[in-house]
């Protein structure tokens, strides 16, 4: 079971960084804020995998429903095409990965550990007829809000870049 | 059935060092808010570990977070969408402390 939890966080965690990785090198912002709404939806499925129900409701509903929704129709509406590079150079990712080494050797450390809820209360969660419409009245919000974007932005654009 | 919190930690802090790094780099506002969010979820996924010390708090801290996010993010393209309103641009070199280049320009042009 350990072994489960701990697979699922680390592909959710390496998806999620790899996303992270692509608002970085993109150079197209609307294509930015998507792997924008990739990268926090994973992190909304990781508060899911640790059984965090209502952080991974309020993530989702609140944050990738309504704040990263209007990013990416701002993105679509200021799209932009190039990446030049700001004031700093390439080589401040050498201090980054030391605060990202000393992070995690930090944690290891102090031995710290996290208890993930028990597959069993997971699926009766998904059992229960209530959380399941409520999961499915969230799915249908997202597609909704998804489908409207998509329409908006071929209205605004006439075409799909 | 325990994960070692070094795990959530790493991947949050690579997160917000990849946040800081695009937002170093961007060369618009509509990146630099991008940037500004993915740094937020580097904060949501480190807030994990103390739901297991507890719950009630860090579901608190959760709310307070979220909420304060979005209001900081709508203010935020606000404020975008009325600079784009006067300069005609969101561009990072448009913004000037107190705006005296747009004093300037508009005390210029009358």
């Amino acid at each position: 079971m350990v072994g489960t939890y701990l697979g699922a966080l680390i592909a959710l965690g390496v998806v999620a960084v790899l996303s992270a990785i692509g608002i970085t090198i993109t150079r197209d912002n609307l294509y930015a804020a998507i792997y924008l709404a990739i990268t926090t939806g994973l992190v909304g499925a990781i508060y899911g995998l640790f059984g965090i129900t209502y952080g991974f409701i309020l993530i989702y509903l609140v944050f990738v429903g309504a704040t990263i929704t209007i990013t990416i129709v701002l993105a679509a509406t200021y799209r932009r095409v190039e990446f030049r590079g700001g004031g700093v150079g390439k080589s401040w990712v050498i201090p980054m990965l030391l605060f990202v080494i000393a992070i995690i050797v930090a944690s290891v450390w102090t031995n710290y550990s996290v208890t993930p809820v028990s597959g069993q209360s997971l699926v009766g969660f998904l059992s229960s007829p209530n959380d399941l419409l409520l999961v499915v009245l969230l799915s249908a919000l997202l597609m909704t809000i998804m489908i409207g974007l998509i329409m908006y932005y071929l209205e605004v654009g006439g075409r799909w870049r | 059935m325990e994960i070692n919190a070094a795990m959530v930690y790493g991947f949050a802090s690579i997160l917000l060092m990849i946040g800081y790094y695009s937002a170093l780099r961007a060369n618009d506002l509509i990146r630099v808010l991008i940037s500004l969010e993915l740094m937020f979820n580097a904060i949501f996924l480190a807030l994990i570990p103390l739901f297991a010390v507890n719950s009630i708090v860090a579901f608190g801290i959760l709310i307070v977070t979220i909420l304060t996010s979005s209001t900081e993010f709508m203010t935020l393209i606000t404020a975008i969408m009325a600079l784009d309103r006067v300069r005609k641009s969101v561009r990072v070199e448009e913004i000037k402390a107190g705006g005296e280049a747009y004093v300037e320009a508009k005390s210029g042009s009358t």
